[in-house]
């Protein structure tokens, strides 16, 4: 049955992705909440693909200095794309790290995505 | 696809004087009624703006000698008006003043603010009457980077409206004293609702947003939160919708229908 899902796919590390949390799909819907962390990096939560009811992933995003809000409206804009498979960022083999997210808000300028358990 | 709302904090409180030796004191500011408590203070000059809030009493009963001369000359806070008269009119209130404080005589301590009276400091104390209200809010221009100014957990978030739990009523009484606020111009009686959501971190707390509101407007930010949670915000392709953000001195559609004045907000850090 065709769930017509948008599942978010974010890589970060190196091109060599194989170790726990170098990247993750997960359902968009599966964002929970969005916060400033400091004024170069924003805080996205995820619920924990383990299944825990605690300790959700998180995604920190590093970006353009006070750009927190535009930040989180482009995750936003992300989740409710059309999908169904849609890349925050992406490390190809052999390629530098990309961030389609930054074709959103070109202000935005993000830099690097760190997941983490 | 789900509707993402942003809430940015604006910390309001409101309070009924105290009495006997806590007279020139505050009630508490703490996490739940203000979110992030402000750091303790020693009385000393400094600006609203470093500070990152302003302090006012709206007063309760009419008496003599107990404006400090340097506030009356800030004018009313709701007329804008400055006083006339002799020194000693204008060391009169009357009911309704609202009157601004500096922090030339203010202290804080562990969320508790300390105001000097009159007779100790003629030019900025203020002789507090038990019948005088409190008001406390963060300053629109704040340079304070522990309450507003760098972005950090509890300062903004945005959420999934898919989490949303619940809304709950507030009361904002002290003693038989509803609380008020100051509201385009006016001072108005407040009421605050409380929004539960699943908790950002996935932890079994649930993280909650608290809302200064115009008075008896609980039931329209339910209605808010169904209209938020149901719509189709979403597919209109323009992110996050933003509910309130005072800080930053425009006015959303919500602020301006639910006369929503403060704004503060517990998450659990991740």
């Amino acid at each position: 049955m065709n769930q017509n899902k948008n599942f978010l796919y974010s890589a970060n590390g190196d091109d060599a992705i194989s170790a726990t949390m170098e990247a993750l799909m997960f359902p968009a819907t599966a964002i929970t909440g969005m916060f400033g962390a400091s004024l170069t990096t924003t805080n996205v939560s995820i619920q924990a693909t383990t299944g825990a009811n605690d300790n959700n992933h998180q995604m920190l995003i590093t970006h353009a200095s006070g750009k927190n809000k535009e930040v989180m409206n482009a995750v936003t804009k992300l989740a409710n794309s059309a999908g169904p498979f849609t890349v925050i960022s992406a490390f190809p083999v052999g390629g530098p790290e990309l961030f389609p997210i930054n074709n959103l808000d070109g202000s935005i300028l993000v830099t690097n995505i760190a997941i983490t358990a | 696809m789900d509707n993402y709302v942003y809430f940015g904090k604006r910390s309001h409180f409101s309070c009924l004087a105290n009495t006997s030796g806590n007279l020139q004191k505050s009630d508490a500011l703490t996490v739940a009624n203000f979110g992030i408590v402000p750091a303790d203070f020693t009385a000393a000059t400094a600006t609203e703006e470093a500070q990152g809030y302003e302090m006012f009493i709206h007063t309760g009963e009419a008496n003599a000698s107990t404006r400090g001369t340097a506030l009356t000359a800030l004018g009313d806070v709701v007329t804008g008006l400055v006083k006339a008269g002799n020194a000693g009119a204008k060391a009169t209130t009357i009911i309704g003043d609202v009157t601004r404080l500096k922090f030339d005589t203010v202290g804080v301590g562990t969320g508790v603010l300390t105001v000097a009276n009159f007779g100790a400091d003629g030019t900025d104390g203020y002789l507090i009457d038990a019948t005088d209200q409190w008001i406390i809010r963060e300053k629109i221009g704040s340079t304070n980077n522990a309450l507003s100014d760098v972005p950090a957990i509890n300062q903004a978030v945005c959420l999934n409206m898919a989490n949303f739990i619940s809304a709950d009523p507030v009361d904002t009484a002290t003693a038989v004293t509803i609380g008020v606020g100051i509201l385009n111009g006016a001072v108005v009686e407040i009421d605050q609702t409380r929004l539960s959501f699943k908790s950002v971190k996935g932890d079994a707390t649930n993280d909650t947003i608290l809302l200064t509101h115009k008075s008896g407007a609980y039931k329209d930010v339910m209605i808010a939160m169904e209209e938020l949670a149901n719509g189709a915000y979403h597919r209109q392709g323009k992110g996050y919708y933003t509910f309130t953000d005072l800080m930053s001195g425009k006015t959303t559609l919500w602020e301006n229908r639910l006369g929503i004045i403060g704004c503060s907000m517990q998450v659990q850090a991740v």
